[in-house]
């Protein structure tokens, strides 16, 4: 007799035999089918989070690090609909997150009536995911989750969503009208990239590029790291003694102490970024979106009169921004291989004309540390933001630790101070910048390397944002210490109103938050540090206890990153003009106080784009 | 003519609607606006601690003031965050104004990798009555009014509207008359409705014998039709509410019979469902929908009211196009004597309510003893929000013969833990109410963090949980974490109906009652324990 299998029982046997090995999810009643199936399933483990949103940013973290793909599974409507932050997170950073929910068994009603539970759910997930459906019958479930994995990974990568109507779960059918055996049942789904050639004739033309060129500079995103090519991209630039920078999302793929690395990842590396951008002839772009926080390639911040070789795997990031002079669609590391190859047999050498502006740059990116370090070490009645990265970055290289960072200013801080972190090691979500991603993304980087301690550090707002989840960690009881840069205020939108308001500081503030009584609330061990030696200390004891514990670090909320105003150069680009020239004029009277040799680097770009002055016009 | 940015404007039309109240955390491209409403002190700002709970906030507010809020979130980001916030104005009925800064104007739709951008208006377009992009400075009065009255039109709901960092920037010569001109969108809609379908309304309601009134959530909340409960009274007909619309009357309205739960739950509550030979259906929600089935739809007289003609639906034998208080004073004028018919039916009706309560809602143990306890205590300056799967519908049953200002019971299918932001919105709307918020453990903590700025801002609160997880899939400790939060925390362990006190307020303070379950509850599996 066949036997009947239920919706509930397809679905976990589909989402297992394609390897998925990590559900992250909020159980309720009307998913207990599907949970109860997915638990009967061999290896694959279920992690409760506190709220739907926090668990998919766990799920994007776990997968970010584990290099695994990784479920997220909740109810529907509200609840499905909380997802949406973490799913646009996913499609931002470009990670292959799968995204399951239920929703309603009737179809949407497109005319939004009254029933308004028949609302359209897909619709809403339609815009941030590389491919969704809803699923119809159970017959269709096997190639839907085929499907949805294979999209999720093809080319750029990104989230998949699948809505699944409530009825399904507990609906039956037999066994034989379903197609459950998938070839190559697998034990876990690891993210491959797609070794994808570049062209012959445009690798030659890059070549031939690079050779003319008088200040080469290869500037690598995110896309590095994806296609597993930092050590070929080390090989290709020592070879050729080419200075590299970085995007926020390739930050890590060489590493900053490299001399041939201009620093932290884009403009927190300073004047030396904004100089190598300004003066470079040729880039050689591997793997870079260009978005926003790279000042998208293009005039006021770089030059307009660079010949880009841009090289990436998806065609539409190709002439998004940039406009390249040979643009190439293939895998970072297969097209790297490619360019070596080709650069060889033409037996190119490093020219020694390229030595003077490697000079120059290794000066001001050595002048930068200098002029941080005196920032850092000044007297204050708090500790300096640059003090607190001084201090954590050589602890996450001593004892290996993985480093997750959230807030505003505080990524800033720690990617001006950078440590020497590798590829797989520092994690920020930075396409959306969503503030309170840290502390699932802890959760989720801790899950998937189980043998680490993670090192959170988080800016004061934005802790607050998923602090129900320290519950989720206490359960769990992950090694993860959470350092708070509590400065008191949302201080990278402070920092604007000091600059452009007159410091008119409205709804920036946030004192008298006690965050030690609130951590010991959920039962974990917390302390609060006002002085910089106090930090290490600190840590080694939340080391010795093992388990999760929290340092509070009070830090100056009138100290603002001189990074921060040439990053609102490009938000704000057009914009600006229109902000009031005189009470531009009151801030700069106001901020002496602050001590005005600190802000001369930044006056001069909130000067450039009050003025619109653009250093060079774009030549072609 | 005077200089004007772009966020001053917009600011002056949110004014102009009469709003008040925003809810909203900062982003770099609201600075104008965030500079505008610090130059006033006719608007307010609350600053929650993530964007998901803005709109949760400004739900509390609208639903227990009947004042519009806006719920304002940055590009991106925030706006994600916002999502599933927004789907319980969606879900409830409520003319919430969502408003969001987007990135400049010539680099969004399609985006090309601005940081933070996405296409936010297709995410809301399933969520929202209406939603738009402002391109044109002057454009911005015209199109936030269009949003007003899209929020407010018919069966209320919420709008979203998107204004590129550009345009809330600019800021040029700006005339005085045209500002002049912007109207009031009249919250509360009058729709006189057809005569000649209003008499034949009434006339099946005067041969009518027994009649019944199901008011659903459509109909909107407080503010909305202030007068509805009195002529309700003056119909003299029993009222049933689905659970969202449970708060909309309470004990102190005569002709309330509960929530619709206490009936369907039962055969007998059923039966007397059935014997109603006419019902009148205010303000349709699905709950209610779906009770035209169980009430044996067919052979009886259903006079559907709303102002909403696409709500009307196609079982309705008489459905009127009108709005409630309109249609109810043609009523009470058509058939005064209706009230002196329906007395034995609506006493009736009462006293079965009452009855079907009991059996339901076991009052001598665990937290519907906090529940009983709370139903005596009560005033007309209460306001109490219900949250939890179990908690909402045993809060609707419980409280139906208690006195309040509002009771709000949540939807175990809406955004989980909307209760906690939901009430500090009705906190910070009615600063001389008492507010009360009753959940479960697991509704509490998911928006737990709201009791932060709740501390800063000194709001009034009074929370009552049941602490009936297993502490296996939630190992905290409900009482040190409130405290943790800054709140007087007293707990019980209710086993029998001996001495339960429940917490007074505490003014500007959190007081908080965490009510511990009884053995035989704690059966729940425990799942994902880890």
């Amino acid at each position: 007799m066949p036997k009947n299998v239920s919706g509930a029982q397809i679905l976990a046997h589909c989402l297992a035999s394609q390897g998925i090995r990590m559900v992250f999810s909020v159980p309720t009643p009307r998913l207990n089918p599907l949970i109860e199936a997915l638990e009967d399933q061999e290896g694959v483990r279920l992690i409760r989070a506190r709220n739907e949103t926090a668990a998919a940013l766990m799920a994007e973290g776990y997968i970010r690090r584990a290099r695994l793909q990784a479920a997220v599974l909740t109810d529907a409507h509200g609840r499905a609909l909380s997802q949406v932050c973490g799913v646009t997170n996913a499609w931002a950073d470009k990670i292959p997150l799968v995204s399951l929910s239920l929703c309603g068994d009737d179809a949407p009603d497109w005319n939004k009536g009254v029933d308004r539970y028949r609302h359209d759910q897909r619709a809403a997930f339609q815009t941030v995911t590389r491919w969704n459906t809803r699923l119809t019958d159970l017959e269709s479930i096997p190639a839907a989750i085929d499907k949805a994995l294979k999209e999720s990974c093809i080319h750029k990568m990104g989230p998949v969503h699948i809505d699944i109507p409530m009825s399904l779960m507990n609906a039956t059918v037999s066994e034989a009208s379903v197609n459950l055996t998938q070839p190559g049942k697998q034990s876990e789904r690891p993210i491959k990239p797609l070794r994808l050639t570049g062209e012959a004739q445009s690798v030659a033309a890059a070549a031939l590029l690079i050779k003319q060129a008088r200040k080469p500079l290869v500037f690598c995103g995110g896309g590095v790291k994806v296609s597993d090519a930092c050590p070929e991209l080390r090989a290709f630039i020592e070879t050729y003694r080419i200075p590299v920078a970085t995007s926020m999302g390739g930050m890590g793929c060489v590493p900053i102490s490299h001399p041939l690395c201009l620093g932290g990842p884009s403009y927190t590396a300073g004047e030396v970024f904004h100089v190598a951008i300004k003066e470079a002839d040729v880039v050689l772009a591997l793997g870079a979106a260009f978005s926003g926080l790279d000042g998208f390639g293009l005039p006021p911040l770089w030059s307009g009169a660079i010949r880009f070789i841009h090289v990436d795997i998806d065609p539409l990031q190709l002439g998004l921004n940039v406009q390249p002079a040979v643009a190439i669609q293939g895998d970072i590391k297969t097209v790297l291989n490619q360019l070596g190859t080709v650069l060889v047999g033409e037996k190119f050498e490093s020219p020694p004309e390229w030595a003077p502006w490697r000079l120059k740059l290794a000066d001001l990116k050595q002048a930068r540390a200098l002029r941080l370090d005196k920032d850092a070490e000044a007297e204050g009645r708090l500790i300096h933001q640059g003090k607190l990265a001084k201090v954590v970055g050589p602890l996450a290289v001593k004892d290996d630790l993985i480093v997750v960072v959230d807030g505003g200013n505080t990524p800033l801080y720690l990617a001006m101070y950078a440590p020497d972190l590798g590829p797989d090691q520092l994690f920020f979500p930075f396409g959306m910048a969503a503030l309170g991603g840290g502390l699932p993304y802890a959760i989720g980087t801790q899950l998937a390397s189980p043998n680490k301690r993670v090192l959170l550090v988080t800016g004061d707002g934005s802790f607050l944002y998923n602090i129900q989840e320290l519950e989720t960690i206490k359960r769990l009881n992950l090694p993860i210490t959470i350092i708070i840069n509590n400065d008191h205020a949302w201080n990278m939108i402070r920092a604007m109103q000091n600059s452009f308001f007159a410091q008119k500081f409205v709804g920036t503030d946030l004192d008298g938050i006690e965050y030690v009584p609130i951590v010991k609330g959920f039962g974990l061990p917390a302390e609060q540090v006002r002085l910089p030696e106090e930090i290490l200390p600190a840590y080694e004891r939340t080391r010795a206890q093992e388990g999760p514990a929290m340092i509070e670090c009070l830090t100056d909320k009138d100290n603002t990153p001189d990074s921060l105003l040439s990053f609102a150069l490009v938000e704000f680009e057009g914009a600006m003009r229109y902000l009031s020239p005189l009470k531009f004029l009151q801030s700069l009277w106001l901020m002496r106080n602050l001590g005005i040799h600190r802000n001369l680097y930044q006056l001069s770009y909130v000067i450039k784009a009050l003025l619109r002055i653009n250093p060079r016009v774009r030549r072609s | 003519m005077n200089l004007k940015s772009g966020g001053e404007i917009l600011v002056d039309c949110l004014r102009k609607q009469g709003v008040k109240q925003v809810f909203s955390i900062i982003g770099g491209q609201m600075g104008s606006i965030y500079d505008t409403i610090g130059n006033r002190d006719d608007i307010h700002l609350f600053i929650p601690r993530c964007e998901t709970t803005a709109p949760l906030m400004a739900a509390g507010y609208i639903a227990s003031t009947g004042l519009p809020a806006v719920s304002l979130t940055t590009v991106g980001a925030g706006v994600v965050y916002e999502v599933g916030g927004l789907a319980h104005a969606w879900l409830n009925y409520l003319p919430l104004i969502s408003l969001a800064p987007q990135v400049q104007s010539w680099k969004t739709k399609p985006h090309q990798e601005s940081l933070q951008a996405c296409n936010q208006d297709e995410i809301f377009a399933p969520l929202t009555k209406w939603n738009t992009i402002i391109y044109h400075w002057k454009r911005i009065p015209q199109l936030i009014l269009r949003g007003f009255r899209e929020a407010y039109t018919g069966v209320p709901g919420p709008v979203h509207i998107d204004v590129p960092v550009d345009i809330l920037f600019k800021r040029w010569l700006w005339s005085k008359k045209r500002q002049a001109a912007w109207p009031l969108v009249q919250r509360e809609a009058t729709v006189p409705g057809d005569d000649s379908r209003l008499a034949t309304a009434a006339k099946m309601l005067a041969s009518a014998k027994r009649g019944l009134v199901i008011v659903g959530q459509g109909v909107g909340r407080q503010g909305r039709y202030r007068n509805l409960r009195t002529y309700l009274g003056q119909l003299g007909l029993p009222v049933i509410t689905t659970r969202f619309s449970s708060g909309i009357l309470c004990g102190r309205d005569e002709i309330y019979a509960g929530p619709a739960a206490l009936f369907t739950s039962s055969e007998a509550g059923l039966k007397l469902l059935k014997e109603a030979d006419a019902v009148v259906l205010v303000g349709i929600d699905p709950e209610s929908a779906a009770l035209i089935d169980q009430c044996g739809a067919k052979p009886k007289t259903i006079i559907q009211i709303e102002t909403d003609p696409s709500a009307l639906l196609t079982v309705a034998g008489c459905p009127v196009h009108a709005d409630p208080i309109s249609a109810l004073q043609t009523f009470v004028r058509a058939v005064p004597a209706a009230a002196e018919n329906a007395k034995a039916w609506l006493d009736k009706v009462l006293k079965a309510g009452t009855e079907l309560a009991r059996p339901l809602a076991p009052v001598e143990s665990g937290l519907n003893l906090v529940l009983s306890e709370l139903a005596r205590s009560t005033t007309r300056d209460d306001i109490i929000v219900a949250d939890g799967a179990g908690v909402a519908s045993m809060a609707a049953c419980l409280l139906k013969d208690a006195e309040y200002q509002d009771l709000f019971c949540m939807d175990e299918r809406d955004t989980l833990g909307v209760g906690l932001p939901f009430a500090l919105g009705a906190a910070i709307g009615n600063p001389l109410a008492r507010v009360t918020l009753i959940c479960d453990k697991e509704a509490l903590f998911a928006h737990v963090r709201e009791l932060s700025p709740a501390a800063q801002a000194g709001i009034a609160l009074r929370i009552i949980v049941a602490d009936e997880e297993d502490t296996r899939t939630n190992c905290a400790d409900t009482a040190s974490v409130l405290k943790g939060f800054g709140c007087g925390v007293e707990r019980i362990d209710v086993v029998s109906g001996a001495g339960v006190k429940i917490p007074a307020h505490r003014s500007g303070g959190r007081t908080a009652l965490v009510v511990k379950p009884q053995v035989e509850q704690q059966t729940k599996k425990a799942r994902l324990a880890g």
